[in-house]
């Protein structure tokens, strides 16, 4: 019997596996710590610059602003200079519209995956599944006609309907996991209770908290940051958002680099924002241990 | 208040699992019935029939007269407590009383009216405004039942209400529900898979196995007349010890022989046409431990069995005996009664018995133990039914 004799481990034989442990926790620590870097690199590059003249970033981009190189004059450019109160605005509304709609829907959706027997139950979170692999871009030009047809084009609300429906595949794969924690009978003593189905909905939905977190923390980034729709959607002046605001700082001919980098900079406060709101949120819903 | 009536109830499930057949039960307005039975046998099934929380594949659930088939939980009006509570984790304990209220649009000055009253009732007016999870289990089970309570319902399903209690706390909790079911007068189903807490609670206790039911009668009728092997084997604690054997009869005699000891039946079993129709009959003899009794001058005219003891458990008011005894053991295929029926040893089959404090018996000792009582129970070995000599003669 290979156990019985090597049951009794020898004291030694502790403090290496131990090591063990935590060279593998500075080695993993190490890697996240490497991706961080390489992860804020690019956006410390960007906030560093947005604050130089326009000759110091071209000289020296990786120098910090001194008193001589310090200029505003991006800033100036996009807050005095253009109409960037309204591009935020439009971002604003776009991505907090779709953010609510994709939670809202996709915890409907997951609530009847999870909660009722259906025939066509599973090959229904099958088909959402595939919207989570197939990239929503594939289908811009019947979206581009069905918006035209439906007269949304230059409308926040062309926006907002793509958005929802890109945001929907993995929002509803999300929730359905979340839901399937939610315990049997929690349900049923609201049912016994004599709720009906929308009432045993709402009473279940704090206690997926953390996950139409996540959700919402997974939708709204693509969301602010897309270029791609709002360009071929919504290019009208007073629709624009700020990711294409921005963008047209970077002309065919001249490219204003101070304007560009102020409008990235600025552009990452609300987001950020949002993100703490959300993560919050999960954090609380974590915390809670709600579910038991 | 009101009157349950199940009629050829059956339950499979979409992925074929047959977890309730055939039940037909009567519960009359205000009675306590208990349903016992191991788990897995489809109690909580069953009870979710009741509450309109699962379909009923055959046979008619009725509440007064009034067949429920089709209707919602929030149609029957009958409340329920869980096994794990099932409070709403985010709301107060005052909320989760008053769920049910606010879902009935009951006018807001009652509700808290009733809510103050049921939290008086079971001592939870100082929890009011905790949330269940800074609640003890004792008291998260009291805002369940506080929950039903308040609500003043047709009927009150319970299921499992105190398995998740430690012992003390249930034995407690057990006649506090007896208590409450008797002054609120509601018709109740109470659901577990401990026997004695289904003797002691119910005035009449139905056993389910497999989704059958086995027996519905009173705590002692299932006791001293069990219909078949399941339920002598399932009621009683420590159960029952049950032998493989066979009826020798004669024109004037009749007994009942196991292994290498034999009990005399009653003359009721000679009785008759005297034609030996049972003769040489395959049973299994079912003696229960609290029959046994230490062998002395004064008993020495009973039938006795000789065992060996393995095992003495002093409990301070008995002494209980495990020992074995030279006779093939009755095996019954629920796990549950595994616990000391199982056969398959070499030196015989086990046999408990519940002996007086005073006993002096000694492990490793051969002994006889007189059988103390009038009869013996008999089961046919084919069908598991129990034989009474005035129906199988
Ligand atoms: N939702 C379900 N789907 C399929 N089978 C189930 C479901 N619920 C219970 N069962 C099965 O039905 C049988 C009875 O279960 P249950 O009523 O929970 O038993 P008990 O409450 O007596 O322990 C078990 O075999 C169980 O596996
Ligand atoms: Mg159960």
């Amino acid at each position: 019997m290979d156990t019985a004799t090597s049951a009794p481990a020898p004291p030694d034989r502790i403090s290496p596996t131990k090591r063990r442990i935590h060279l593998g926790r500075w080695g993993v620590h190490a890697v996240l710590l490497a991706y961080s870097l390489l992860a804020l690199g690019p956006t410390l590059l960007i906030i560093m610059n947005s604050l130089k003249s326009r000759s110091a970033i071209f000289d020296d981009a990786f120098s910090l602003p001194t008193s001589e190189t310090f200029d505003l004059v991006g800033y100036d450019t996009v807050l005095n200079g253009s109409s960037f109160d309204v591009y935020f605005r439009n971002s604003f509304i776009v991505t907090v519209a779709s953010v609510l709609l994709v939670v809202f829907f996709s915890a409907m959706a997951a609530f009847a995956l999870a909660e009722y027997d259906f025939k066509g139950n599973t090959m229904l979170a099958l088909y959402l599944a595939i919207g989570i692999m197939i990239p929503i871009r594939l289908g811009t030009v019947s979206i581009l006609k069905l918006m035209v047809s439906l007269g949304l084009i230059n409308t926040l609300w062309a926006l907002i309907l793509v958005y929802t429906a890109m945001g929907l595949p993995l929002g509803v794969f999300l929730m359905t996991q979340f839901m399937r924690q939610v315990p049997r009978e929690l349900k049923s003593a609201a049912r016994v209770d004599g709720a009906n189905e929308y009432r045993v909905f709402g009473l279940v939905l704090p206690l997926v908290r953390p996950g139409m977190a996540a959700v919402a923390v997974f939708t709204m980034l693509p969301v602010w940051n897309d270029l791609w729709f709002p360009l071929i959607l919504a290019p009208a002046e007073d629709t624009r958002t700020v990711t294409l605001g921005a963008s047209a700082f970077l002309g065919q001919f001249e490219r204003n680099w101070n304007a560009l980098l102020a409008a990235l900079t600025l552009a990452m406060v609300p987001i950020i924002l949002l993100y703490v709101i959300f993560s919050r949120q999960f954090l609380r819903g974590l915390t809670e241990g709600a579910i038991k | 208040m009101s009157e349950l009536r199940l009629s050829g109830v059956s339950k499979v499930y979409p992925n074929g699992v047959r977890a309730v057949s055939d039940v037909d039960l009567n519960i009359a307005d205000g009675e306590l019935l208990v349903l016992v039975g191991p788990s897995g046998c489809g109690k909580s099934t069953l009870l979710r029939m009741i509450a309109g929380l699962e379909d009923v594949t055959e046979g008619v659930v009725e509440i007064d007269g009034r067949i429920v088939n089709a209707e919602t939980p929030r149609e029957r009006d009958i409340a329920m407590v869980f096994q794990n509570y099932a409070l709403y984790p985010h709301m107060t304990v005052r909320k989760n009383i008053g769920y049910s209220l606010r879902l009935g649009k009951v006018p807001r000055d009652e509700a808290a009216q009733r809510i103050e009253d049921t939290a008086a009732l079971l001592e939870l007016t100082d929890l009011l405004d905790r949330k269940p999870g800074a609640l003890s289990g004792g008291q998260r089970q009291r805002v369940a039942m506080g929950r039903a309570i308040v609500r003043k319902p047709a009927a009150f399903l319970m299921d499992e209400p105190l398995s998740n209690l430690d012992a003390r706390l249930r034995v407690q909790m057990r006649a506090e529900i007896i208590r409450l079911q008797r002054s609120l007068g509601t018709t109740t189903v109470y659901v577990t898979h401990d026997q004695v807490e289904a003797m002691t609670m119910g005035s009449r206790v139905a056993v389910l196995r497999d989704g059958l039911l086995q027996q519905v009668e009173s705590p002692q009728v299932l006791y001293d007349h069990p219909d078949n092997l399941f339920v002598a084997a399932f009621i009683g604690s420590p159960s029952m010890n049950l032998y493989q054997g066979r009826i020798e009869r004669t024109s004037t005699t009749a007994r009942a022989v196991f292994g290498a000891h034999s009990f005399p039946l009653q003359d009721q079993w000679t009785e008759g046409d005297g034609s030996g129709g049972n003769d040489g009959r395959e049973v299994i003899v079912g003696i229960r431990p609290e029959w046994l009794v230490e062998q002395t001058r004064d008993n020495a005219d009973l039938p006795s069995v000789r065992v060996r003891v393995e095992l003495v458990e002093a409990l301070g008011s008995e002494l209980v005996a495990h020992t074995t005894i030279e006779a093939a053991g009755a095996e019954i295929d629920t796990p549950e009664l595994a616990e000391g029926h199982v056969s398959e040893s070499s030196d015989g089959a086990p046999c408990l018995a519940r002996l007086s404090p005073r006993s002096r018996v000694a492990v490793g000792e051969t002994i006889d133990l007189a059988i103390n009582h009038p009869s013996v129970h008999l089961f046919d070995a084919e069908t598991e039914r129990a034989l009474r000599p005035d129906r199988d003669r």
